[in-house]
């Protein structure tokens, strides 16, 4: 331990040989490792881990006059958010026969939902990419020839998705339900805007009543 | 039975391996550490399964619940070039002392003539200044938002052209697509979505349609085919 020498100087005085006294070269070092662990606490604490991570949205260039109506879409289906964390979804074309149905966005929800309408492109996908895993990283043909299927499983089993809503959804709801599309491998989905149609209000507003789909009995 | 000798004196440790650790933690952690700015105005994003990382050309936009606007440019070369270029299509004048004030004064949610007073106060006098956001028309009609953005986009594009020159004369190989400013969003999950709409507008009114909507992470679930 460091010593402070307290003995006044100038011997002992018996007046005997002068001895060297045996300095210890010890270094207390409790008060070091206390400010080491407070340094080392305190960036632990502030230092910040997670970048937060982005979400990429395209939004088309904007057209003065709203420009043409959507074109109709056969097999494609509608996600609609509403007020109170609503969504309801119909599949293909809005007609009389159009049934709107009450989700959530829960796994049990709109997922099973979304996953149900893409199976067969999920499917190919897994296929796919299990294939790819077991092929030769340098065999870049055979590798190519995999992206390719890809691509193409891509088009050709595509699901289409349009999510609308009222004024009334969150931008959380609408986070969520992009979300649940990458979760479920749609690629192929507009937000649409201009909000509800009247027939869509009108069954929305009949849809509210209803019992949520997947719900307990 | 013989006697067991126990050491005399104090049991003393050598705590240098214990020193030598607890140094390199904390050099480790203040090299890697990036501190947490100050923000006006506090946000809580939504979650994503979405694993892209943030832009580092980033001109951020931070929107609260009640649809005030802030923004954040990064990196600060980028930023007090920005500054200096809507102080110039404003009709202000600003002086070097400024800009540089500007590039570490974080995010702000001013207009412009306040801004330039906001920059000049000490960062304690900052935080009492209430910021409004920065003015934005939702009716399509220009304002100081549209500015911002216009310069943003303009100054990047016009930085990278020269420093893409600069690398094709040195035979340099240079990315330009990562170092073309990116827009990212970053808005409250209170917000009603057509209110986030509304300033997304603004953006395609300047031109910008590709958007990077920042969210917290979240682990993507694992999904069974059976099940469906």
């Amino acid at each position: 331990m460091a010593e402070l020498n307290t003995d006044g100087g100038g011997g002992n005085g018996k007046g005997g040989k002068k001895r060297a006294k045996k300095q210890s070269t010890k270094v207390d070092m409790t008060p070091l490792v206390d400010l080491a662990f407070l340094l080392l606490t305190f960036f632990v604490l502030t230092s910040t881990f997670s970048q937060p991570k982005t979400m990429r949205m395209i939004f088309p260039e904007k057209i003065e006059d709203g420009g043409p109506p959507p074109p109709p879409i056969k097999d494609g289906h509608t996600v609609l958010a509403s007020k109170d964390n609503e969504i309801y979804y119909y599949r293909g074309q809005l007609d009389e026969t159009t049934e709107m149905i009450k989700t959530d966005l829960t796994a049990k929800g709109l997922r099973k939902f979304l996953i149900g309408a893409n199976k067969k492109l999920i499917k190919t996908l897994n296929k796919l990419e299990n294939q790819k895993l077991k092929v030769d990283a340098k065999d870049t043909a055979k590798i190519n020839a995999i992206d390719r299927e890809f691509e193409e499983a891509k088009t050709k089993d595509k699901q289409i998705v349009i999510v609308k809503n009222d004024g009334g959804a969150t931008y959380k709801n609408m986070i969520d339900i992009i979300d649940e599309l990458a979760i479920s491998n749609i690629i192929y989905y507009y937000p649409a805007e201009g909000g509800f149609t009247k027939r869509e209000e009108r069954l929305v507003n009949e849809a509210r009543e209803g019992k949520l789909e997947g719900s307990e009995e | 039975m013989p006697k067991v000798n126990m050491p005399k004196g104090t049991p003393s440790l050598d705590m240098t391996p214990l020193v030598d650790l607890a140094f390199l933690l904390v050099t480790f952690f203040m090299l890697t550490a990036s501190f947490r700015q100050a923000e006006p105005v506090k946000v809580t994003p939504p979650s994503s399964i979405s694993l892209e990382e943030m832009p580092k050309f980033n001109f951020a936009t931070s929107i609260d619940e009640t649809g005030r606007v802030f923004v954040d440019i990064q990196p600060s070369t980028l930023r007090g070039a920005i500054f200096s270029a809507v102080a110039k299509k404003l009709g202000y004048q600003t002086s070097e002392k400024d800009s540089t004030k500007f590039v570490g004064a974080g995010p702000f949610g001013l207009k412009f003539v306040p801004l330039l007073k906001y920059v000049n106060l000490s960062s304690t006098e900052r935080e009492s200044v209430q910021q409004n956001g920065i003015p934005y028309d939702t009716s399509g009609k220009k304002t100081e938002l549209n500015t911002w953005i216009e310069q943003a986009r303009i100054v990047s594009q016009n930085i990278v052209l020269q420093e893409e020159a600069d690398a094709i004369a040195k035979k340099k190989p240079y990315d330009k697509m990562e170092r073309f400013i990116k827009f990212s969003i970053k808005a409250d999950g209170r917000a009603k979505y057509d209110q986030v709409k509304q300033i997304i507008d603004v953006y395609r009114d300047a031109r910008v349609k590709k958007f990077q909507m920042v969210t917290q992470s979240e682990e993507a679930p694992n999904i069974n085919l059976r099940d469906y």
